[in-house]
């Protein structure tokens, strides 16, 4: 492995790509546990971060195209009123924080490098900036006194606001594996530390912050919130943990389907989650029993999935950015079904002999859930399920065989159709004998479905979204 | 450009190790924890380490899991010349 990165080290290569998004209303007849209200769209070629809101305005961060900001309407409505704010210090913007006092600020990788934070002010005009030599910011969270900012590899680094002569006053550049979320606990900071898990640092002097103590998490530890003392965790990859970060102690813990990229506190404890591949709506009223109530996936630019990559919360509404939209929901319960399918697809391999799948398919929502009718367009393909009708929580397994009739590859698609409100048809696409693969002379990836995560942020990426028009060599090695 | 993509299996200290280990410092390396692998490399019945070269219109233009001694550089260096 090593001759085969190393023998492409001396290749690098160029090129580059990016029509503006208009405001919209999704279609559709919402009426489940989360409900698109609205959403309006991204500058062209840019790909959302992360989003704050702030009173009735929402602030869409992007790396680099600037910051949109809209106002938000109490029915949720979104109406530009930024097309593209941008920045003296830098194209754009990787994070964006509303203070309890209602400042916002922003941070972002500076031109010479390093990184800059900056009061943003609503109608886009960054001022009192500042610049730090240490890392790529990932997170800025604001207090009425101070900014702090995750930088990665390069720890944590105090801002005083000192009435708005924003100013570094304290670092902490050791003891860190990646800083990537910070809460505020008092006198303390809750860090999330990649693979470290969450540090806890003592800021009672912001001059001098002193890491405690760290408790392990599952995964990367991107995001950590705190309510009641406890500490609540978004690991990439993982989900959603609950811990009393006092003893380290594991309280409770919600796996995810996705990975679990951003968490917000909503009304009646509900945790929102900006899962990736959803918005996921947890019941934290028990927090040793996380569960899932809602799950709304989002509609990606030009056909490909959606990704969710962060979400908040505001007087009964929840926010989230999706690469190429921001959008709000409702999510208070109302008493219908609300199909969750575990698996999206199933592919059921190449196989000479009979061979069989499964998925589980669950009821989130608060009536009940018939399947009136499950129909398959192939041959080769037999549908089983075990009961077509679940009252609230319940689950039931959905099972395809394939029993080939030939060696050629096969697709086909299982169709639901269900009384769930906005899922009233499911489809869910089958392979089977798909022996070629990606072949050359086919697209990589033509919907941007294939992500990775960058290593040194955890960031969420793809090859045309990080490298559009240049050409690119993929090393694919494992280190075992 | 050359992206190092490690398996989601490994974990990120092996990972760091690795970079380490090989002086990888300059090559961007990305982790592939949603199992992109899998509709590349299993469906065609390959392993690892695999190579692709994508032009720049994101067409692939090489692929194969045979490490060949300078058959991707090569493929680059061609989608770049177009």
């Amino acid at each position: 492995m090593r001759k085969l990165l190393l023998s492409l080290m001396m290749l690098a290569l160029a090129g580059c790509g990016g029509a503006d998004g208009d405001d919209v209303v999704p279609a559709g007849d919402p009426d489940d546990n989360v409900r698109p209200l609205a959403s309006v769209g991204v500058v062209e070629g840019a790909l959302y971060a992360d989003l704050a809101v702030n009173g009735d305005l929402v602030y869409g961060c992007t790396a680099s195209h600037g910051m949109r900001i809209a106002s938000l309407g109490a029915d949720g409505a979104l109406t530009t009123t930024v097309e593209q704010a941008t920045f003296d210090q830098a194209a754009g913007c990787r994070t964006v924080s509303a203070a309890p006092d209602g400042v916002v600020f922003v941070g972002g990788e500076a031109t010479g490098g390093g990184s800059w934070i900056a009061q943003v002010d609503a109608d886009g005009t960054a001022t009192n900036a500042v610049t730090t030599s240490a890392g790529l910011v990932e997170t800025v969270t604001a207090t009425e006194t101070h900014v702090f900012a995750a930088v990665g590899s390069a720890g944590l680094v105090i801002f005083g606001r000192n009435d708005g002569a924003l100013a570094q006053v304290g670092a902490l550049t050791e003891g860190f594996d990646r800083a990537l979320g910070v809460a505020v606990w008092g006198d303390r900071l809750l860090v999330a530390d990649g693979l470290s898990g969450v540090a806890l640092v003592d800021i009672s002097d912001p001059t001098a912050p002193a890491i405690e103590s760290h408790f392990d998490t599952k995964g990367t530890a991107r995001r950590v919130l705190v309510r009641d003392d406890l500490a609540y965790v978004g690991d990439v990859g993982g989900g959603v943990t609950v811990y009393d970060p006092e003893a380290g102690k594991k309280i409770g813990t919600w796996k995810t389907h996705g990975s679990a990229v951003d968490l917000a506190f909503g009304e009646g404890d509900r945790l929102l989650v900006a899962n990736l591949e959803d918005l996921c709506i947890l019941d934290a009223s028990d927090p040793a029993e996380l569960h899932l109530v809602a799950t709304e996936v989002l509609p990606g630019e030009g056909g490909r999935a959606g990704r969710v990559i962060a979400v908040r919360a505001t007087a009964g509404l929840a926010l989230a950015a999706e690469w190429s939209g921001l959008w709000t929901f409702d999510y208070s319960t109302v008493a219908s079904p609300d199909i969750h399918l575990s698996r999206t697809a199933l592919d059921l391999g190449v196989v000479s002999l009979k061979s069989a799948e499964a998925l589980i398919i669950e009821n989130l929502g608060m009536s009940v859930l018939d399947i009136i009718e499950v129909t398959v367009d192939h041959p080769d393909f037999e549908v089983t399920l075990d009961d077509d009708r679940l009252g609230p929580g319940k689950k039931t397994l959905l099972t395809v065989e394939f029993e080939p009739s030939d060696d050629k590859p096969i697709t086909g698609t299982v169709t639901l159709t269900t009384n769930d409100p906005d899922e009233r048809t499911v489809h869910i696409p089958l392979s089977a004998n798909a022996e070629g693969g990606l072949q050359v002379g086919a697209p990589f990836d033509p919907t941007d479905s294939r992500i990775f995560s960058q290593y040194e942020t955890a960031a969420n990426v793809t090859v045309g979204g990080e490298y559009p028009g240049k050409v690119v060599i993929l090393a694919w090695f494992g280190t075992s | 450009m050359l992206i190092g993509v490690a398996s989601g299996a490994d974990t990120e200290s092996q990972i760091a190790t690795f970079k380490s280990h090989y002086g990888l410092d300059n090559v961007v390396l990305w982790i592939d924890v949603n199992k992109v692998y899998r509709d590349i490399v299993e469906p065609g019945g390959r392993s690892y380490p695999i190579e692709v070269v994508i032009d720049r219109k994101g067409i692939v233009r090489y692929i194969e899991t045979d490490y060949l001694p300078g058959q991707a550089a090569a493929a680059a260096e061609a989608a770049i010349k177009e």
